[in-house]
């Protein structure tokens, strides 16, 4: 595995407030860090694999205010559609998540402001995390489902297994719902997704997946995190199109998965060959168990 | 050497004239290229909801293009707002750099623009944007009035002075 300079955390740490980073030890949390949690009125928090650290910087609703402007690069105004859905993508590619108070019309969200707590996901990509997947299935041609319970490292290894099978020469195409997988800033990918990979960003995944079969022509479409019948469906209909399915779901194992309402029905159409389950221990190390699916 | 004397007296004084006709067609010039930005600024907020930088490059052509470059390089240099950074750049302007004659009302006016650039949405961006361009275009008709006037005024009074002073000296 090549772990690389994380080029996302730097240019956060050139934006964001000095103050928030005060005494802390930006090799450590370059290296490692995952999250950044600044919520208002309460100590600066970064996540790491082994637990959380306790910044020295409280978080004032001003100081906030700064964090917001500093990752919009000045401009709320521009992201205002993304802050009213909860995230938007920072410059270097990572997802922020924002509370505060959304201002509602009719009961329709119409605005958030004083935003008082972000959740800064940093971009990470760890290269030839896929490499035990691809030596074992190949190009993935038959379907692959990836599994696990939150923050154990899904996204890392779809974006890897994405990188690959594009590398090695099949049109490949990411559903970016969330903007996760690609981490793209402006409509371009800031990570390394593969020479010949097309991302549909910030569409919603049932329609992204249809846009791309329609107009990309893709052998694989790489999706996150299934979690509707509308996706389970654009799926279905993407593999019947004779596009290799590579997606995600929240389940800690394979039995867990075929208990969720959109998931069985795709393992049972056969959508998927195989089944990578992630787990992770409490030191943060990870372990990938590959599992064959027979329908 | 009367003459002389008498010739250079109506020349320094026909160009104090003109100096200060000058400075207030100069101010009257500056406000009318500012408020054609802000106009443009204004359409690049409602047709493009474009970011704050991107809507200053795009100005790079414009005559006022170093006031804006000052901008861009201040907010990418220090840590500060776009409210704060934008009040910075125009009260160094207007001592000494492009905004240079314009009043202390004018200056009041222009550094409203940056509640535009602070805003948290295109609405309230495009509603302050054009709140400043009514205030700039108020104080751009009272310079083109002074201008019309004063203006006037200001160097045909230097060259009578001029002539008065050459007389007196013959």
């Amino acid at each position: 595995m090549v772990f690389i300079p994380n080029n996302a955390f730097k240019r956060l740490a050139e934006l964001l407030p000095e103050e928030l980073f005060f005494n802390a030890d930006m090799r450590a949390l370059e290296a490692e860090c995952e999250e950044i949690r600044i919520r208002a009125g309460k100590k600066v928090r970064f996540v790491m694999p082994g637990g959380e650290l306790a910044g020295e910087t409280a978080a004032t609703p001003k100081f906030c205010a700064a964090v917001l402007e500093a990752l919009s690069e000045h401009s709320a105004a521009a992201i205002e559609n993304e802050l009213r859905e909860g995230f938007f993508i920072a410059p270097g590619g990572c997802r922020v998540g924002v509370c505060g108070q959304m201002h509602t019309q009719n009961g329709v969200c119409q605005r958030l402001w004083n935003v008082s707590s972000f959740n800064i996901r940093i971009a990470r990509e760890i290269k030839g995390c896929a490499d035990e997947i691809i030596t074992k299935l190949g190009d993935c041609r038959g379907g692959l489902l990836v599994l696990s319970m939150p923050g154990a490292g899904k996204t890392t290894l779809l974006r890897d297994i994405a990188r690959q099978l594009s590398d090695s020469g099949l049109n490949t195409a990411i559903a970016d719902e969330r903007g996760e997988l690609a981490a793209c800033y402006l409509g371009v990918p800031m990570l390394d997704v593969g020479q010949r990979t097309d991302v549909m960003d910030m569409c919603p995944k049932a329609e992204g997946i249809r846009k791309l079969i329609r107009s990309m022509a893709p052998k694989i479409i790489v999706t996150d995190e299934i979690g509707s019948a509308r996706e389970a469906c654009a799926l279905l209909d993407a593999k019947n199109s004779g596009a290799a399915i590579i997606a995600s779901a929240h389940a800690a194992t394979l039995k867990a998965a075929m208990a969720r309402e959109y998931i069985a029905p795709l393992i049972k159409a056969g959508c998927f060959a195989a089944a990578a389950i992630i787990t992770r221990q409490d030191n943060g190390a990870r372990e990938i168990r590959l599992e064959r699916l027979i329908v | 050497m009367n003459i002389i004397v008498a010739v250079a007296a109506f020349i320094i004084s026909a160009c104090a004239g003109g100096l200060a006709s000058g400075r207030i067609k100069d101010r009257a010039n500056k406000l009318n290229m500012i408020c054609a930005d802000i106009r443009a600024l204004g359409q690049s907020m409602e047709l493009t909801g474009a970011r704050l930088n991107d809507m200053l490059q795009s100005l790079g052509g414009s005559a006022m293009a170093p006031l804006w470059r000052e901008y861009a390089a201040l907010l990418e240099r220090s840590r500060s707002g776009a409210r704060e950074a934008w009040r910075s750049t125009i009260c160094a302007q207007v001592s000494t750099g492009c905004l240079a004659g314009l009043d202390e009302l004018d200056k009041a006016a222009l550094i409203t623009l940056g509640d535009a650039f602070g805003a948290m949405s295109r609405t309230a961006q495009r509603e302050q944007a054009a709140f400043t361009l009514k205030r700039m275009e108020a104080r751009t008709a009272q310079a083109e009035a002074e201008k019309g006037s004063k203006g006037k005024l200001y160097s045909s009074l230097g060259v009578l002075m001029g002539f008065a002073l050459a007389i007196m000296l013959l």
